[in-house]
């Protein structure tokens, strides 16, 4: 069975590249725009991965990785932070928040991927 | 007679009334200076004040553009690469041709905005060092592999020598991996045949590092240049691809923020050798840096802070009746007591040759009073239980920020030799 | 509050500054000069009831044109000020003996010289 992703980002061309680029190596995928939408949907889609934008509107996303992280229910899901920031002092923060994985924009299609690959399989 | 003295009278009283109307003007002028330094202490304080609220903005701006900027940028990578993997339908020969083009030109764009952002941190002193004791002889070889096959598909060769034994530099290990990257990636470019040679030495303090090639070499007359914002040099010819201009200057400042130096030699034709310097620290090096970096950051920030400088009483006298070795012990010790009785987590101690100190980022003067007191109290106790302690007797001096000091030297010196 | 001050001061960002806080505290007859000619040509012409001077006028200093302001007017009239962006005991003096009656600093709100005028008018 196709894995599924949750894609949470507020823009929404980014929600476009990736949903293609995804769909193209095969993943189910869904997306949320802002914090809310993602923990909604983390609970009546229950996907395989997520992949978090971290400058969000409402709720950022290390706040949404704190969130699932301690729930029970949805803390074993991986979690890949999105950023275009990319300083040591945010990997550090999204460390602790609990995330799996960290990639910076312009991210290299490549490692996304991979990372992906690493975390949940084809 | 009586006429004389009536006269000197008079004249004396005339001298007197004289003196002290000075003595009243001057003191009137003692008044107003006074009145008009102290307007000019809350001018300076407001000076500083609105020149934090800048360096706040700058700091904002910086990531605010950086986000904007970045945005945008993988949308349209992402979107161009798509097409040019085929996944939105097929792309002819010479769609692909440009679509590669625009992909390449946005990699460029990347390398710019990356190379600014970076400039503009390191301008508005916010370039962050997170400095570690790290091997550079093991970096440098994970840096070299990396360029193997680069290197083959050139047919140039690589060459490593490293004789240091003492490999060990308290650096920014991803502004490291940064500068050997640009050094050698520079070399590879402006060499059509020959070797690049990355070398590690040890010194004395330092570990020297240095990237040489056998390539175009640089004109004498662009050497004072080299390290100078925007400047690409007349190797234009060469179809690989284009620099941001910035690199040498970002990796120059670099080395400067971590005290280290950097040089280039070469002459056109005869190749070219980039040497830097980083600096070896031993453990209390690392810790004065350390301090370096809090009080720095302090300042930045417009938090406050304070250090605790605890004395023992007399050193020498301990040194001779302990040993000097068991008198350092006993100053590590009890900076350990008061580590552990320190509340925050931020609050960190340092043991010296003959003093320790308590800093506490975030602590105002009046609290550190509180504070050092405690401390005194904690280290008292734990000297009666130790019979070997006997006549050590605890002192702490405070210096805060802003009150002791407002600038980094000020505080260093008021904290003096420890 | 009716009454009438001058400005002396060969900066003009300065002069603006000054000349900007006077309004907003009421006394909204200022006038302003740039050099010392100016300015003893402008006291004579406008009679204010305080001036302002500062330290250093191109070719002088305040503290002449205080002096030919005495010397014309008198030691009452008009109430005299001098101002400046380096405070020295010396020049305190100094300001005193040539007949001001004040002498305080530049700062970027004016809130000395505010204080100053306010005592004297």
């Amino acid at each position: 069975m196709a894995k599924k992703i949750l894609v949470v980002d507020d823009e929404q061309n980014i929600i476009k590249v990736l949903q293609a680029r995804l769909e193209a190596e095969g993943y189910e995928v869904v997306t949320a725009s802002d914090g809310e939408e993602a923990l909604q949907k983390v609970g009546t889609e229950k996907p395989n991965l997520i992949i978090l934008d971290i400058m969000m509107p409402k709720i950022d996303g290390f706040e949404v990785c704190r969130r699932l992280k301690r729930d029970e229910t949805f803390q074993h899901i991986p979690v890949v932070m999105l950023t275009a920031l990319g300083q040591a002092a945010n990997i550090k923060e999204g460390m602790e928040k609990g995330a799996d994985a960290y990639i910076a924009k312009p991210f290299n299609t490549v490692a996304l991927l991979g990372i992906i690959q690493g975390l949940v399989g084809r | 007679m009586t006429q004389d003295w009536e006269q000197k009278c008079k004249g004396l009283e005339a001298e007197l009334a004289q003196a002290k109307q000075e003595i009243e003007i001057g003191s009137w002028g003692l008044t107003k200076t006074n009145e008009a330094i102290k307007y000019l202490y809350k001018e300076l304080d407001k000076k500083n004040k609105e020149l934090q609220a800048l360096d706040r903005l700058k700091t904002d701006f910086i990531n605010t553009v950086s986000h904007e900027l970045r945005t945008p940028l993988t949308t349209i990578r992402e979107a161009i690469a798509q097409v040019f993997d085929g996944i939105h339908g097929q792309t002819t020969v010479a769609q692909r041709d440009f679509l590669l083009m625009c992909l390449s030109d946005v990699d460029r764009l990347r390398r710019l905005i990356d190379d600014l952002l970076d400039m503009s941190k390191l301008e508005a002193g916010m370039f962050k060092l997170a400095r570690q004791q790290i091997d550079i002889v093991a970096l440098a070889r994970d840096i070299v592999s990396f360029f193997y096959p680069a290197a083959k598909a050139t047919n140039i060769e690589l060459r490593e020598r490293y004789n240091a034994t003492e490999p060990f530099a308290y650096v920014d290990r991803d502004s490291i991996v940064r500068i050997f990257t640009n050094l050698i990636g520079n070399a590879l470019k402006f060499t059509d045949k020959g070797y690049i040679e990355v070398s590690v030495i040890d010194k004395p303090g330092s570990v020297e590092c240095a990237v040489a090639d056998t390539g175009r070499g640089i004109d004498e007359n662009e050497i004072p240049r080299l390290f100078n914002k925007f400047e690409q040099f007349g190797r234009h010819r060469g179809t690989k691809e284009k620099g941001t201009g910035l690199g040498l200057s970002i990796t120059k400042s670099i080395i400067d923020l971590h005290r280290g130096k950097i040089w280039v030699e070469s002459a056109l034709d005869k190749g070219t050798t980039f040497t830097f310097t980083l600096p070896k620290y031993n453990e209390q090096q690392v810790q004065v840096e350390h301090l370096r970096d809090v009080i720095r950051d302090a300042i930045r920030q417009g938090v406050p802070l304070s250090i605790l400088v605890f004395s023992t009483g007399d050193i020498d006298a301990h040194r001779r009746r302990l040993g000097p070795g068991r008198a350092a012990a006993v100053i590590r010790e009890l900076a350990q007591v008061v580590k552990q009785n320190l509340r925050r987590q931020s609050d960190g101690v340092i043991a010296g040759d003959a003093k320790f100190l308590a800093v506490l980022p975030g602590t105002d003067k009046p609290r550190s009073v509180n504070v050092g007191d405690r401390m005194t109290q904690c280290l008292v106790d734990h000297i009666a239980k130790n019979r070997d302690m006997a006549g050590v007797e605890i002192s702490y001096t405070g210096v805060s920020y802003p009150e002791d000091g407002q600038t980094e030297k000020e505080i260093e010196e008021h904290i003096g030799e420890f | 509050m009716g009454k009438k001050i001058l400005v002396v001061d060969d900066n003009e960002i300065d002069l603006l500054i000054i000349r900007r806080y006077l309004i907003q505290a009421g006394y909204l007859d200022v006038i302003t000069a740039g050099d010392a000619g100016d300015g003893i040509q402008k006291a004579k012409a406008e009679q204010p009831d305080l001036v302002v001077l500062d330290t250093l006028l191109p070719g002088t200093s305040g503290f002449e044109v205080c002096q030919a302001l005495r010397r014309q007017f008198g030691p009452q009239h008009p109430k005299i000020v001098i101002v400046t962006g380096s405070i020295d005991a010396v020049d305190a003096v100094k300001a005193r003996k040539v007949g001001a009656d004040d002498y305080c600093a530049k700062t970027s709100d004016c809130a000395p010289l505010l204080e100053a005028i306010k005592k004297l008018m």
